[in-house]
């Protein structure tokens, strides 16, 4: 089948976001976590095999990949019931399982060591597929697996795989708790020069936003991990909808991609959604047209990437697609949009279209929500760099002290200079000069020395 | 006619002519004046009539023409004089006529010999194919059974006219002795006896006819004295009537005058026997008792009535030449005529009775069972046999519910002219379920003529419900009308747009190439391929779908289509050599019956439509590879980085605009007017509304997707052209700027995104000119783009607003002003928003 696209899951934070996305796909295709599909679920007209295939007796496979340096998440994935879902050759783990000790520079140096391997793993669910049309890979770009394996993988993966595309849900730290993870700067800055050189999008996933969502929307506090995870999970699967159950437009990643990201280097997305419930949580349930949809997910904080809200500056949308689920008039959509562009809800770039895409897709039969209506946006938005600029202060600022470099000197890649942070820090400064130049109306003709 | 077909002439007439009134207006008020003018109002027709005898030069020529068609019962008659004297009335329409009139005359004797030949070669055509079609005929002999094709066998009262019961002209002399005074009366009744059953007498004498089927006058001896001559002159129309039915009996008993005026005839003669029985009793009266004339005027009263009655009934039949249904209607008018007189009606309603047996009959056959069994041409309905299934030309069924059963107007009786359409369709519907194979079990009520309607209507109705009922159960539930909707759908209309991203994907090299050099049989296979990896594979009915490489651009049909209902449409010259996109679309196989549904014209605006998704499709396809090959440039440094933007941005706005065009087109109108479809086909109670709401489905998708207005088209084409162009121009561009910005890049990249480019080398330019620089190049396109994209919007914004006919397009204004950023500021389309049209909600399938 067309359009496949194969998972990546990396590391402790990708595993387990993994883990809930793969939960929540077998939920809404009715696959039930041996892999076989339900009875009730027999005469679809979605298309599972994006993101599964079929095994010769007929149960569903995951197009996944699961890869970390110590054991202790995978093996949580293995002793639970979904366990027989997973090709068992597709779990990796490194022989030595002591992890990467939340080191770029280990994770990185220990992706290279075990570079054959995985790439065998991925070359053989690359050639099983029939058009591969891109990778998805889960990290978290703090840690060290997630971040140095990731990194060492994506550059590979660009090399090897250049007419696919890769896809990162990349998460990203909490700022407001101080880390245990002292290197954290360090980690997060060398990720983003791989991000913005080999992945073609990243989606944005900002635990600082989802925490306060989770708190301020679900009026949790302190959300577990899966709580988290669950949120994830939800804009994981739906922003893949419209390739699953396919319909007049946007049934593959590349006419989903495109429009949202117009130069190749911004593509950093932001996500939204709305109205968010928990399970147990019936009393939320309110009365959703598809202008309420699309207003609240225009509101900042609905957002899960938290970025300065400031209304004064210059920031600006470069693109939005809205991915309405649920009962829709075509004439509400058209009203909304209408009336969103009357207020001047959305401020865009001056250079390029400046207007809503709307993707309107269908739901899985097999979910039942309270909500008539729910959108998902995707938006490609110059504020993003607000959060590079945060990134950069505090690698600056234990740069300049010099501090936790050691365990860095010890891999080779650091071994005779430094060159290599400092070349990260370039990269990502320019691309925050890229996001505040798209701000102008010269962008495209100011030519800058 | 049914009214939608009466609509449609209407609509062209009225385009023709160029005449201003819409041709709704027009239609609703020929339609007052129809039902108006059904009663007939004779006093202002003979008001026209008189006004016209004294316009004209020759006025008793002129009544006496008049009087001849009003004989001769011609058929809308004083419609045609009302007309006539409305033309009289204005002079400029008869100047125009005058006009006209000449050069027609001149234009037929222009007869040269090119023509001549044409002709015969016409001909020559025509007599090469005749064959065949007789062998068909023989073989198709199930519906109908064929025209005799035997001369007309001369009855034998013709050939021995002596035979006839009817008077002999043969006058035999006699020498006529003279009589005294007192036996004259016996002697003239025993005379009259004679005359009154058709035998010649001796003082009276039947003169020459002067017209065969008028009355008989009787030449009187002039001996006879006047107060006997006035007595017997009172009898003698008597006579005359019994000769007019004899003579009636005579000719209609023979079978070309058809089963009617057989039945009719045999009826009359059974008047004529009673009333040879009455004389000859009177005769017997007479030998045995004696009568006089007055007694004889008094016991014949009532024969003369009746006789009188049948006689001009006859005469009426005979002058119009009526057969069939014709002669049922004038029935018809003489029972209604003789309302108040009950014995005439009697008289009256006994003759129809028999009358209508055959006609009944026929009407039975063809309303339980779809068949036609008219061998003289007297049924209202006829079967053209245009076309035999068993030839299936392409757009048989499309024929085949058209043409190939018709109403013949002249041969309706007038008491079934309300249900005629309903006869039709009863018929052709069974037809249709007896060509499926299927057995027609029908409950079958006889049919009797009724001087109370009700009666035959009702079993008219009920049949033609039960086959209604039938075909359409036929049609949705056994054959999945509806899932084949939905297949069609499918593939014709992207609804399930992974199918055509897989085909897409896998002819992505084909498509870009000349037809000439592509196999066909290869992009079968690959679209076959297609069907079974995308989500097509759980659609029953998808082998059924088809490539086709058609001979022209979509473009190029659609004006050429349009040319013929409009005049201002310019046709192109001469399509080029087309590229296996421009010609390239899908088929499908449809089967009996839901051809008739699915039928070689709604397929093609299928096509149409398919076509032009399918282009943009093809475009966005395009630009997303461009884009796709683009993102190479994230490894560019910074710096440099910064001269590719402007393409970039340019390539963002394509993109915005064929992705919002293809947005409107399938979920603004495919989707909302499927919908609509879909909720009116579930109220439907025939096979002719289902064709009627599909036919309506397609026209309003066809318009609402700009295909119909040509100037709209064609600058959705231009635009979309330059889209190509540009993705042209930047792939040919990419392997250059990859090279220049990262020339150190390890080879399987580099080659990776390359070798795909090089079938484009062929196309560039001229290595001696000065090309322009790649920025140069890209403002030109983008100035290109944005005057095209401006023309667009123009030209939407300056469709007529005044009709609700074009409100979805409008949207597409507030969309795509979005679109200029830099150059200009959007252009305020609307003071206040306009109500875009509601439609259902779009998960209804």
């Amino acid at each position: 089948m067309p359009c496949e696209m194969i998972t990546l899951q990396l590391g402790q934070c990708g595993n387990q976001i993994g883990f809930e996305f793969w939960k929540r796909l077998c939920a809404e295709h009715g696959i039930n976590p041996e892999g076989i599909l339900e009875d009730f679920a027999t005469e679809g007209i979605d298309r599972k095999d994006v993101f599964f295939y079929q095994a010769d007796d007929e149960h569903y496979i995951p197009r996944a990949v699961l890869l970390d340096l110590e054991p202790r998440v995978i093996n949580t994935i293995l002793n639970s019931p979904y366990s027989k879902l997973y090709n068992q050759e597709n779990v990796f783990l490194s022989k030595n399982g002591g992890g990467a000790g939340n080191n770029w520079a280990s994770g990185y140096s220990q992706g290279e060591k075990l570079n054959e391997e995985i790439f065998d793993i991925i070359d053989r669910e690359a050639e099983g597929s029939d058009s591969l049309e891109g990778f998805v890979l889960c990290h978290s770009i703090a840690g060290g697996t997630g971040s140095g394996m990731g990194s060492n993988i994506l550059e590979k993966l660009s090399d090897r795989f250049p007419k696919k595309l890769v896809q990162t849900y990349s998460v990203f730290p909490n700022l407001d708790e101080i880390s245990d993870v002292v290197v954290q700067p360090y980690n997060s800055l060398l990720t983003l020069k791989r991000l913005t050189e080999s992945a073609d999008s990243v989606v944005v996933l900002d635990n600082t936003a989802l925490n306060r969502i989770a708190a301020d929307r679900l009026k949790i506090q302190n959300p577990t991990f899966t709580q988290i995870n669950s949120l994830v999970s939800t804009i994981m699967s739906v922003s893949t909808t419209t390739l699953r159950y396919p319909s007049y437009m946007n049934n593959d990643l590349m006419g989903l991609l495109a429009p949202l990201i117009p130069t190749p280097r911004l593509h950093f997305l932001m996500t939204g959604y709305t109205p968010l419930s928990t399970d147990t949580d019936e009393a939320s349930v309110r009365k959703t047209t598809v202008l309420d949809v699309m207003r609240r997910l225009l509101q900042p904080k609905n957002m899960m990437v938290s970025t300065a809200q400031d209304r004064s500056s210059e920031h600006c949308f470069i693109s939005i697609l809205n991915i309405i689920q649920g009962e829709v008039d075509p004439t509400q959509v058209h009203k909304s949009l209408q009336r969103i562009r009357e207020r001047k809800l959305a401020q865009f770039i001056p250079w390029g279209p400046a207007s809503i895409q709307v993707a309107l897709s269908r739901k899985s039969p097999y979910i039942q929500s309270a909500h008539r209506v729910s959108g998902l946006m995707l938006a490609n938005h110059t504020n993003i760099s607000t959060l590079f600029d945060r990134a950069l202060t505090q690698y600056d600022k234990l740069r300049k002290r010099e501090a936790f470099l050691d365990q860095f000197r010890k891999e080779d890649m650091f071994k005779e200079n430094l060159s290599e942070l400092d070349s990260s820090r370039e990269v990502v400064q320019d691309l925050v000069d890229e996001y505040v130049a798209a701000t102008c109306e010269n962008y495209c003709t100011r030519e800058q020395t | 006619m049914s009214e939608f077909r009466l609509h449609e002439i209407i609509s062209e007439l009225s385009t023709t002519l160029g005449g201003k009134i819409s041709p709704d207006k027009l239609f609703e008020y020929l339609q007052g004046v129809k039902s108006g003018n059904s009663s007939g109002c004779t006093e202002e027709v003979q008001e026209h009539l008189i006004s016209l005898a004294q316009d004209s030069p020759n006025a008793e020529a002129f009544m006496a023409k008049y009087n001849y068609f009003k004989d001769k019962n011609v058929d809308s008659l004083d419609t045609f004089v009302k007309l006539l004297s409305k033309i009289s009335e204005d002079h400029n329409l008869k100047e125009l006529l005058k006009k006209t009139a000449k050069p027609q005359g001149a234009s037929s004797s222009d007869f040269t010999r090119d023509t001549l030949y044409q002709v015969k070669s016409r001909i020559n055509k025509e007599i090469k194919k005749s064959p065949k079609l007789d062998s068909s005929m023989v073989l198709n002999s199930s519906t109908t059974v064929p025209l005799a094709t035997t001369p007309s066998v001369m009855s034998w009262v013709q050939r021995r006219p002596v035979m006839s019961w009817d008077f002999s002209t043969h006058s035999i002399s006699r020498s006529i002795p003279t009589v005294p005074a007192v036996s004259q009366e016996s002697i003239l009744i025993e005379d009259l006896l004679n005359v009154l059953i058709g035998l010649p007498g001796t003082y009276i004498e039947p003169e020459e006819l002067k017209d065969v089927y008028g009355p008989r006058t009787f030449k009187i001896n002039d001996n006879v004295p006047v107060s006997l001559r006035e007595l017997v002159k009172q009898i003698l129309p008597l006579a005359s009537h019994y000769s007019i039915i004899q003579r009636f009996t005579e000719e209609k008993m023979r079978f070309e005058f058809g089963q009617v005026n057989n039945a009719l005839a045999e009826e009359m003669q059974l008047i004529n026997k009673e009333h040879i029985l009455f004389t000859i009793q009177l005769e017997s009266k007479f030998k045995t008792e004696g009568l006089t004339l007055l007694k004889v005027i008094f016991f014949l009263q009532r024969n003369m009535q009746n006789l009188g009655i049948a006689a001009s009934i006859a005469s009426s039949i005979s002058k119009s030449e009526a057969k069939g249904g014709k002669v049922l209607s004038l029935l018809h008018d003489s029972i209604i005529g003789s309302i108040g007189d009950e014995r005439a009606q009697q008289l009256c309603l006994k003759l129809m009775e028999a009358a209508c047996i055959p006609y009944m009959k026929m009407l039975e056959m063809w309303i339980y069972k779809g068949i036609i069994s008219d061998p003289i041409g007297e049924f209202l309905v006829e079967d053209n046999e245009v076309v035999e299934r068993e030839d299936m030309p392409e757009d048989y069924s499309a024929d085949y519910w058209e043409k190939k059963y018709a109403i013949r107007r002249e041969r309706i009786p007038k008491f079934l002219e309300p249900v005629t359409d309903i006869i039709l369709k009863a018929g052709k519907y069974l037809n249709v379920i007896r060509q499926c194979g299927k057995p027609v079990k029908n409950k079958v009520i006889p049919i009797q003529y009724k001087i109370e309607e009700k009666h035959y209507i009702e079993a008219i109705n009920k049949a033609y419900t039960f086959a209604s009922q039938t075909l359409l159960d036929l049609v949705l539930k056994e054959k999945d009308l509806i899932g084949r909707l939905r297949s069609v759908k499918h593939y014709f209309l992207l609804d399930q747009g992974d199918f055509i991203v897989t085909f897409l994907t896998l002819c992505e090299k084909e498509l870009s190439k000349y037809v000439a050099d592509v196999n066909q049989a290869c992009i079968e296979s690959l679209m076959d391929l297609a069907l079974r990896i995308s989500s097509a594979v759980n659609d029953p009915y998808k082998d059924d779908l088809r490539a086709e490489l058609l001979p022209d651009d979509l473009q190029f049909r659609m004006l050429r289509i349009l040319s013929i209902s409009q005049r201002d449409v310019q046709l192109p010259a001469e399509p080029k050599k087309l590229l296996m996109i421009e010609s390239f679309s899908f088929g499908y196989d449809v089967h009996w019956p839901l051809s008739l549904i699915l039928n070689v014209k709604s397929l093609a605006k299928y096509q149409m439509i398919f076509r032009h998704l399918f282009y943009c499709k093809y475009i966005e396809r395009r630009i997303c590879q461009v884009w796709k090959s683009n993102k190479v440039a994230k490894k560019f440094h910074f710096l440099d980085a910064q001269h590719y933007r402007a393409a970039f941005a340019l390539r963002q706005r394509m993109l915005h605009c064929v992705q919002n065009l293809e947005y409107h087109m399938m979920v603004e109108v495919i989707e909302p007017h499927w919908c609509t479809f879909l909720q009116r086909i579930g109220k439907v109670n025939n096979v002719d509304e289902i064709l009627a709401c599909h036919t309506d489905f397609l026209n309003n998708c066809l318009k609402d997707c700009m295909l119909t207005i040509p100037p709209v088209l064609s600058t959705i084409m231009e635009l979309l052209a330059i889209c190509e162009d540009f993705c042209k121009f930047v792939q040919r561009m990419q392997r250059y700027f990859v090279e220049a910005e990262l020339g150190s890049l390890p080879n399987s990249f580099y080659e990776s995104f390359t070798q795909g480019d090089l079938a484009f080398q062929g196309t560039a330019s001229n290595p001696t000119e000065p090309a322009p620089s790649f920025k140069q190049k890209i403002s030109i396109y983008d100035v290109e783009f944005s005057a095209a994209l401006m023309k667009l919007l123009d030209q939407i914004n300056d469709l007529n607003r005044d009709t609700i006919e074009h409100d979805r397009l409008f949207n597409l204004l507030y969309r795509w002003p979005a679109l200029y950023p830099m150059s200009e500021t959007p252009r305020d389309y609307f003071s206040s928003p306009p109500t875009a049209p509601s439609s259902p909600p779009l998960h209804c399938r």
